[in-house]
């Protein structure tokens, strides 16, 4: 078996593509490189212009998707129209449910100019009228001429009083009449003193002066209402004449836009109906409740409550992206004011949230950010459903306001969605809810890596100058490029790929011109790129290190020399927070006769997955179908990972175990100098395993730190080595030849340089239809002497018979 | 209006006892007082002849607003005599404790004309507020308060229902410009930091009044009766009408009364 030559072990960059001196001299590359599939999906989902085509990008690497996806977004944008401005106004029939009003795109700022202008002229128009003597001379009239009627009334009932020798009185609380003479009221002593006929006469004329007198106090409340009603009309007619002007020059301007023309005419009316606002502190005297009106900005009712102007927004369509989309700031939200004790709103208070923001154009959201707020994504969906912005409160939601709050009009809703996240929560949310397909009909999936031609390099080094660019980074020279590139592909564990998670790219990119920094260079060079990866796997080092020095130290025993039967070097791979290792174990195998079962430790003591366990179970199948054909397999083994004290999954170390179980069933030693990874099928195929890299390099690490011997490596599935992107000093020891990686394609193989023996093949004897057929028996269908097959099948029919007889011994007693 | 009259005014006396009073009346009264360095006073007047009245066992009065008829006796009304002298003391303190004035209010029983007659001096401007549309029935109390008034020593100033607006000349009604009232508007004109217009008959006897020529706009008019003064002010904004003493005579009570509820103005009659 040969080891890999190192151009296996790591697969340069193509010198030929890299033809410029620094990444400075090349063109910014635009995004979505190599991702027809997500570009061709944005491009119908921004075409279709009907409900539900919404697009959902998922992948791994979100912001060069959101970036992607912006782009394409906004070039897109830059062709549709600009959508209208909306603004809410007061609705002075029902205020609480303000009227949404939409206009021409950039003409919002031009209305509420106006209608302030028009409040401002008027705050100074109307109390200048009212305070003008013509107007003054006017309403004294009316007074007068209705007051002189209440006087003369009351003054003719005064006067036929007196004639009759009656005086009426003022009491603190109303009228009175009483005898008089001369005036003055008559004491109750002298009138005791008239004749009886004379006290007849004036009770007599009391009594019906009082009726007189009721009728003309029952008047006065009408005269007052004359009066209040002439007021009225004066001011109506008063305040009309300032208008006029203004307003007609108001409606001109918004002629083509009849929602305006007609909240102009229901400001005109409010403003006849309440005119009192307008008049001056002094000219109202002490009506409180003007006073309060006023200060609570009662004349902003007018205003105009401008929510979106598409002039603040650029041209074309918008797009927005809403980072923190809380149910109000996505919908919408109303606000309150805190007056003397009490919350107030109004439509003034009615904000904006992203989906006015980008309705006619095109909302970006972080589907997890969207998820985690609450009520936020089913606000979204009945959004959609309705296709309409209804602003709604969460606080009610929750019982938490009970305050009296607006009911605004719904605005319509025409706006494309994009949502953007990772692939398991997309995948997830498709199970749980049933409303994601009907809302979300296009599917943006991005690759996580692309393949590694030539031009793809080139483009990647482009992106990489991008990210320089974009970072106002020193420029990376070529060989920095050419191993930022090969990075890449190490960090799409295969050669033959090349990663697109431009965020790891940037942190390499951004760390190493710190070392170029410190290093006084003007370009980032390959040695900066090294130090950055290296100062980048060193900070998350500190479990990797102290697990190795257990080894060094022989705390977890791995053994990296001699030979031991039932016993192999297993690698395991560790992630941890974006970091990951491998981790050499020790697994060890027992057998003895029994009843043919495996049994996986791991999994008896629940540290094993269900992968692993599936793993152990198919080397039952390959142990029946090709050992002891004739007998019922009477083995019992126990697999373990010595001092694991984790949880194991995965089928990695399937084959591992299984070269464990065939050196304990043939007891032919194993060496240990050799790490194994693989996983195997039931006949005996080596298959591919993730994580080779690591794997290797943690073997290399220990080997490395207790010396190299020449003989040590690592097998590997031979399907794993276009996978491999080792690190420096591991490629150059096996340049050197002091450490080696194999490529395994069956268990033969692997055992036979595990063992120094031969696996052997069951010769073709008569009858012989190949493995696993029961048929073939006899001399001929023999593995050879001194191969480890033979000997594993030896160990089999051993314990079987064994069995068997253990088994008559049983049926005799 | 009685003879010769001093302008060393010391009170300035407000007649609260006919009804609630325009709180915007006893702002300007408290700042007119101010201004002119005179102490408010609050006079509540009992009318006696209520007293007596409530002694016939067949009175009864109609209550306001509700028009229902009900009994009057002595005890039920020297109660609603007392809590309303109450209402109107309080009103009238609240205001002058916004002007930090010290607290003034009697209270006194008998004829409302004798009351006044005794009460005022000649150093006292007895103020009067015009009841205005919403109370017609008022009037003839009002108006007897002020021909009372006008008997009476003291000056009188009568203040409309309204006050629309307290800026604008100080005009003032003389027939000659050496009367003390002039001099009285001016100082008036300067305190309020406004110009003075002087509306008079008294043609070519030069400008007596200490104030820049620019301040002061002389008005001829032929006669000073009511109509000639409002023609005069009719293209005028001012803020208080002074009648002279030597305008008094024509103008009368009554007039001085016309040209505060034509013109929503305080007039002064000295």
């Amino acid at each position: 078996m040969s080891a890999l030559t190192p151009d296996r072990l790591y697969r340069v960059a193509d010198a030929t593509v890299l033809t410029f001196e620094t990444t400075a001299d090349l063109a910014p590359l635009p995004d979505l490189i190599e991702q027809p599939r997500a570009r061709d999906a944005i491009n119908l989902g921004t075409c279709i212009a009907r409900p539900g085509f919404n697009i959902y990008a998922i992948g791994g690497s979100l912001a060069r998707i959101r970036q992607s996806i912006e782009g394409l977004l906004r070039a897109a944008a830059l062709d549709r129209p600009a959508p209208p401005d909306w603004v809410y106004v007061n609705n002075f029939a029902e205020p609480h449910r303000p009227i949404a009003i939409p206009l021409p795109g950039g003409r919002a700022p031009a209305l509420a100019k106006a209608i302030h202008e028009l409040i401002e002229d008027l705050k100074v128009a109307l109390p200048a009228i009212f305070e003008s003597e013509d107007y003054q001379k006017r309403r004294s009239g009316i007074e007068q001429s209705i007051q002189q009627r209440g006087q003369q009334a009351f003054a003719a009932l005064n006067d036929k009083a007196a004639a009759q020798g009656i005086a009426i009185l003022r009491t603190p609380m109303g009228f009175a009449m009483a005898p008089a003479r001369d005036g003055k009221v008559v004491e109750p002593a002298e009138f005791n003193t008239w004749p009886e006929e004379q006290r007849k006469t004036v009770r007599d004329a009391i009594e019906a002066l009082e009726k007189e007198l009721e009728e003309t106090l029952r008047a006065i409340p009408r005269l007052e209402k004359e009066v209040r009603d002439a007021v009225r009309a004066l001011e109506r007619e008063t305040a009309q004449f300032a208008m006029a002007q203004p307003i007609s020059e108001l409606k001109e301007a918004f002629a083509d836009l009849p929602k305006v023309l007609a909240h102009v005419d229901a400001i005109s009316a409010d403003l006849l109906e309440n005119v009192q606002l307008f008049i001056t502190p002094e000219s109202s005297g002490d009506n409180p409740m003007l006073a309060a009106m006023r200060l609570s900005g009662a004349l902003e009712r007018y205003e105009v409550n401008m929510l979106v102007a598409q002039s603040d927004q650029g041209v074309g369509a918008p797009v927005i992206e809403e980072l923190h989309p809380t149910l109000g700031n996505l919908v919408g939200r109303i606000e309150y004011l805190q007056m003397q004790g009490a919350l107030v709103t109004n439509f003034r208070l009615i904000k904006p949230g992203a989906l006015h923001r980008a309705n006619g154009g095109t909302i970006l959201l972080d589907a997890r950010a969207l998820l985690l707020e609450p009520f936020s994504w089913p606000a979204l969906k009945r959004a959609l459903s309705r296709q309409q912005i209804t602003i709604e409160d969460a606080g009610r939601f929750m019982g938490l306001a009970a305050t009296v709050s607006l009911e605004p009009d719904p605005i319509p809703l025409d706006v494309k969605v994009v949502l953007y996240g990772d692939r398991t929560l997309y995948y997830l949310l498709t199970q749980v809810d049933p409303d994601l397909a009907t809302y979300f009909k296009v599917l943006a999936d991005f690759d996580d890596d692309i393949d590694r031609s030539a031009d793809n390099e080139a483009m990647l080094a482009r992106i990489i100058g991008g990210i320089a660019r974009q970072e106002e980074l020193r420029p990376l020279d070529r060989s920095a490029t050419a191993r930022v590139i090969e990075q890449a592909a190490r960090l799409a564990d295969d050669s033959g790929r090349l990663t697109v998670m431009s965020e790891q790219m940037r942190d390499i990119v951004i760390e190493a011109d710190h070392w170029a920094r410190e290093a006084a260079r003007t370009a980032i060079t390959r040695a900066d790129i090294d130090q950055a990866i290296d100062q980048h796997r060193r900070r998350g080092d500190r479990i990797r290190q102290r697990g190795q020095e257990m080894i060094l130290n022989d705390i977890a025993l791995v053994a990296t020399s001699g030979t031991a039967i039932g016993q192999i070097n297993g690698l395991s791979v560790m992630s941890l927070a974006g970091t990951s290792f491998g981790r050499p174990s020790r697994i060890t195998c027992r057998v003895h006769p029994g009843s043919g079962r495996i049994v996986d430790i791991e999994r008896e003591v629940e540290l094993g997955g269900p992968l692993h366990s599936k793993g152990v179970l198919i080397l039952s199948g390959f142990l029946a179908g090709r050992y002891a054909l004739d007998a019922p397999m009477s083995l019992s083994a126990s697999l373990v990972f010595e001092q694991s004290y984790g949880g194991v999954d995965g089928d990695s170390a399937s084959s591992t175990e299984l070269y464990a179980l065939l050196s304990a069933l043939s007891e032919i030693p194993l060496r240990q100098d050799i790490a194994v990874t693989g996983s195997v099928n039931q006949h005996g195929v080596v298959q591919a395993i993730g994580g080779v890299n690591d794997k290797i390099e943690g073997f290399f690490d220990v080997c490395a730190a207790r010396g190299l011997t020449g003989t040590q490596g690592v097998m590997i599935p031979a399907a794993n080595v276009r996978h491999l992107m080792l690190r420096a000093d591991v490629v150059e020891a096996c340049a050197g030849g002091r450490f080696s990686v194999w490529p395994i394609e069956t268990i033969d193989q692997g055992i036979a340089l595990l063992t120094g023996r031969p696996a052997g093949e069951r010769s073709a004897g008569e009858g012989s239809a190949g493995e696993g057929s029961a048929g073939e028996r006899g001399a001929d269908g023999a593995y050879p002497d001194g191969s480890v097959n033979r000997a594993v099948e030896a160990r089999l029919r051993l314990f079987a018979d064994l069995r068997r007889k253990s088994d008559g011994k049983d049926d005799q007693s | 209006m009685s003879g010769a009259k001093s302008p060393a005014y010391r009170r300035l006396v407000l007649e609260l006892a006919l009804g609630p009073v325009d709180r915007s009346a006893i702002r300007f009264a408290a700042e007119f007082a101010h201004e002119m360095g005179l102490d408010l006073h609050g006079l509540y007047i009992e009318d006696e002849s209520l007293h007596s009245l409530a002694s016939f066992p067949f009175a009864r009065e109609i209550r306001l607003p509700t028009h229902e008829w009900r009994a009057l006796n002595t005890g039920s009304l020297s109660e609603e005599l007392r809590h309303t002298a109450e209402l109107a003391h309080r009103q009238l303190r609240e205001v002058m404790e916004g002007f930090g004035m010290r607290d003034a209010f009697d209270v006194r029983r008998g004829s409302p004309a004798a009351c006044v007659a005794g009460y005022c001096s000649a150093s006292d401007i007895f103020v009067v507020v015009e009841p205005g549309t919403r109370d017609p029935v008022r009037w003839p109390a009002v108006e007897a308060l002020q021909q009372a008034a006008a008997r009476s020593a003291a000056s009188v100033l009568v203040l409309p229902h309204r006050l629309p607006h307290r800026h604008g000349f100080v005009a003032v009604i003389t027939e000659t410009l050496d009367d003390p009232a002039v001099a009285i508007a001016a100082r008036l004109a300067q305190a309020y930091r406004t110009r003075l217009l002087v509306i008079s008959s008294d043609r070519g006897s030069g400008n007596v009044i200490d104030l820049p020529d620019d301040r002061i706009d002389i008005h001829d008019v032929k006669a000073l009766d009511p109509d000639t003064v409002l023609r005069a002010l009719a293209h005028h904004r001012e803020r208080l009408v002074v009648v002279a003493h030597s305008a008094a005579g024509t103008i009368g009570m009554e007039g001085a009364s016309r040209i505060s509820i034509h013109r929503h103005a305080p007039v002064l009659v000295l």
